[in-house]
């Protein structure tokens, strides 16, 4: 029996680079699996079958964005921590995202030990 | 009794010299873990840029097609170097500088026209022949500057995405000449072509 049970996170964002640039660095945290999602309504689906402990979102995506990603969500879940993930540097998004529900939000370029130290804080790793 | 108070005065004053020696051990022993602390620090971020690099060159070395590595590019440019605004060119067949690639900044309306000049231009380059170039004219607003890592990205496109851009664009042109091949042999094959021929013949 492990001691450090699995715990999923749900990576969402359009540009595969920036998705393979986060899933490096959460394979750092251990115990920890990643699953990723393209846009919102992909979000969505992968939500139903991973139940994902924490889901990191960009905002702008097409088809269905991070900020209604996160309204979705909190629609029926108040506890799962979302992490937006914006790409302007003004507080708009940012804003925007912890008013819909968003616990926290980084900026891009993300910067990987600011990555895993909000995440880790959030799951309580 | 006096006997007795020197050898405890004479233990005080070891102590009080002990306690100084080992405030002095402590006091360097913080420097050493301040020293290691950012040895730390830099290996994290040594460890971070190469993460960097190595998303960047597999994107770059996995895109297949034209469309495919423009967006590469933009991805690289925009998520890993922070770069709001930028623009990149090919030679044409006039050896003039074509943009196929612009990334505007639509939110700033006092931003500058987008030209061969930016911020940082760096040459895409096929072995030592210049192919293009790369400008980036503005960065994400809370980008201080350029990096060291950045500018390595930077390098990294302009050695790797010359490659792609032009494998990928001589791609679609065998695609499209087969594609004409394709439709000039079924045209052939349905008969027309060779009606054609022999009515010339006559």
């Amino acid at each position: 029996m492990s001691s450090n049970p699995t715990k999923t996170v749900l990576v969402v964002d359009d540009s595969p680079t920036v998705r393979q640039l986060i899933e490096i660095n959460l394979k750092k945290l251990p115990g920890l699996r990643v699953v990723t999602a393209v846009d919102g309504k992909d979000a969505l689906e992968k939500i139903k079958t991973e139940a994902p402990s924490l889901i990191l979102t960009d905002v702008n995506m097409p088809n269905m964005s991070g900020l209604e990603l996160v309204a979705a969500v909190r629609e029926s879940d108040k506890k799962t921590p979302i992490v937006v993930i914006t790409t302007k540097g003004d507080p708009g998004d940012a804003e925007k995202g912890l008013a819909a529900g968003a616990n926290a939000y980084i900026t891009k370029p993300i910067n990987g030990a600011q990555l895993i130290e909000t995440v880790r804080s959030l799951l309580g790793l | 009794m006096g006997s007795r108070e020197d050898m405890l005065e004479g233990e005080n004053r070891a102590l009080k010299a002990e306690v100084v020696e080992l405030r002095g051990r402590c006091t360097s022993l913080d420097g050493r873990f301040a020293e290691l602390r950012r040895a730390v620090d830099e290996i994290g971020n040594h460890a971070g840029a190469l993460e960097n690099l190595f998303v960047a060159s597999s994107r770059l070395h996995g895109a297949t097609d034209l469309p495919e590595t423009l967006r590469v590019v933009s991805d690289i440019l925009r998520d890993l170097v922070g770069a709001r605004r930028f623009t990149v060119y090919m030679h044409d067949d006039r050896d003039q500088l074509v943009p196929i690639l612009r990334e505007e900044n639509d939110t700033n309306p006092t931003a500058p026209p987008a030209s061969t000049s930016g911020l940082a231009s760096v040459d895409l380059k096929l072995g030592d022949r210049k192919v293009g170039l790369v400008t980036v004219h503005e960065l994400l607003t809370q980008k201080q500057g350029l990096t060291p890592l950045d500018h390595e990205l930077l390098a990294l496109v302009g050695q790797q995405a010359a490659p792609a851009l032009l494998a990928s664009r001589l791609l679609a042109e065998r695609d499209q000449r087969t594609a004409v091949l394709r439709d000039f042999v079924k045209f052939l094959s349905s008969g027309k072509g060779l009606g054609m021929s022999t009515e010339r013949e006559r």
